[in-house]
C-alpha cells in the first residue's frame, strides 16, 4: 500500500469523505442486521448451522468495513477538510440486534424476509457495484478497501440465496413476492437523504470509489433485472410490477 | 463481470451451500400473507433523537413515530439531489 503522502486520497475533494462517512453509517447497520440474522438462523436450525455461522462472520466482517471507512474518513483531516466529529466506536456493544419486516411474520418467515432483503437484494447489488468501483479505483487505500469489501460482499450475498434455497425445500416461499417492491425500494432509496448535490454528482470521483449516479443506476437496474429477479424467480418469487425498478438512464 | 457469471457466483453459489435436508426447529409458517400489512413500530434502542439523522439506524417520521424498515439500503451507489 502506498504511503500516506502519496495516496490518491490526499487529493480527494471533500464530497468523497462525505460519501464514505455515509457508507460507514450503513455498514454499522449491517453489523447489527447480520448479527440478528445469525441469531435467528441459529434458533431455527440449531447451533451448528453453517449459514448461521456465515451470518455471524458477516457481522464481524461488516464491523471491519466500518473500520475501513473510518480510516478513509480520517484522511479528511490530513487532507485539510473540516472533520465531522464522530464517535470513536460507532458500533457499540450495547446496541441491540436490528430486525426488518413486519412484526406479524412467524420466526421462520421473518428470517427469510431478512435474508432476501439484506442478502439476496442489497448484498447482490453491492457486489455488482463494487466490481465496477474496483475497476475504476486508483491504487492505494481506496482500492485496497474496495477489494476487501467486495470479497466479503460475495459471501454475504450467498447467505440469502442459501437460506432461500433451503426454505424452498420445505415450504412455499412465494409469499415474499408481496413485500418485494418495498424491499427493492428500500435498497435503492436512502432514507438519510441525498449525499451529493447535482453539481457534485457530475464530478468524476471514480478514483476514490464513487460512481456517478447515472452509472450506478444502470448497474443497479441491470443487476435487478438480470441477476436478482431471475434468482428469485427460481423459487417462484416475482415482483408485482416494475413500478419501483429504476429506469435505465440515458448516458450523458 | 457478466450477469451470467454473477448469477452463478451468487445465486447458484449460495444454493450450493445447502446440502443437508432442511429441518427447522420452527416450521410453523405464517398461514397467509397479510393482505394489508401495517408497518409496525420498531422499538429501536439505538435511536437517539439527539444524534444527527444519518447516525441513526431507525427511521422516525415527522410525527415522531419510529417505523420499521422494509429493507436495507445499498450504500455503494450514489445518492444525489
Amino acid at each position: 500500500m502506498t504511503e500516506l503522502k502519496n495516496d490518491p486520497l490526499m487529493e480527494a475533494p471533500e464530497p468523497v469523505f462525505r460519501v464514505w462517512r455515509a457508507r460507514r453509517t450503513v455498514e454499522v447497520e449491517a453489523v447489527h442486521l447480520f448479527a440478528g440474522l445469525a441469531r435467528s438462523l441459529k434458533e431455527l436450525w440449531g447451533p451448528k448451522d453453517e449459514v448461521s455461522k456465515l451470518a455471524q462472520l458477516a457481522s464481524e466482517e461488516e464491523r471491519e468495513h466500518v473500520g475501513y471507512c473510518t480510516k478513509i474518513i480520517d484522511y479528511a483531516e490530513v487532507a485539510g477538510y473540516p472533520v465531522h466529529v464522530a464517535s470513536e466506536n460507532p458500533v457499540t456493544d450495547w446496541s441491540p440486534y436490528l430486525e426488518l419486516g413486519p412484526k406479524q411474520l412467524s420466526p421462520i418467515d421473518k428470517t427469510l424476509y431478512a435474508c432476501v432483503a439484506v442478502s439476496c437484494i442489497t448484498e447482490t447489488l453491492s457486489t455488482a457495484l463494487l466490481i465496477e468501483m474496483l475497476r475504476k479505483a486508483s491504487p492505494g487505500i481506496i482500492r485496497h478497501t474496495i477489494h476487501n469489501v467486495l470479497t466479503d460482499e460475495v459471501k454475504h450475498s450467498r447467505i440469502g440465496w442459501a437460506e432461500l434455497a433451503r426454505q424452498s425445500k420445505i415450504k412455499k416461499v412465494n409469499w415474499i413476492s408481496f413485500y418485494l417492491d418495498q424491499m427493492i425500494k428500500s435498497a435503492i432509496q436512502s432514507d438519510i437523504g441525498p449525499i451529493l448535490t447535482s453539481e457534485e454528482a457530475n464530478l468524476d470521483l471514480s478514483s476514490w470509489g464513487i460512481l456517478r449516479p447515472q452509472e450506478a443506476e444502470k448497474i443497479i437496474s441491470n443487476t435487478l433485472r438480470n441477476v436478482i429477479m431471475p434468482g428469485l424467480a427460481k423459487y417462484g418469487i416475482a415482483v408485482s410490477s416494475n413500478a419501483h425498478l429504476p429506469i435505465q438512464s440515458n448516458a450523458q | 463481470m457478466k450477469n451470467e457469471k454473477l448469477f452463478q457466483l451468487l445465486v447458484i453459489g449460495g444454493a450450493l451451500l445447502i446440502n443437508q435436508p432442511a429441518s427447522a426447529h420452527e416450521t410453523n409458517p405464517t398461514e397467509q400473507p397479510v393482505e394489508s400489512p401495517e408497518l409496525a413500530p420498531l422499538v429501536c434502542d439505538i435511536f437517539d433523537p439527539n444524534k444527527p439523522a444519518e447516525e441513526n439506524t431507525c427511521v422516525q417520521t415527522s410525527e415522531g413515530e419510529i417505523i420499521v424498515k422494509d429493507g436495507f439500503y445499498c450504500c455503494w451507489g450514489t445518492a444525489c439531489s
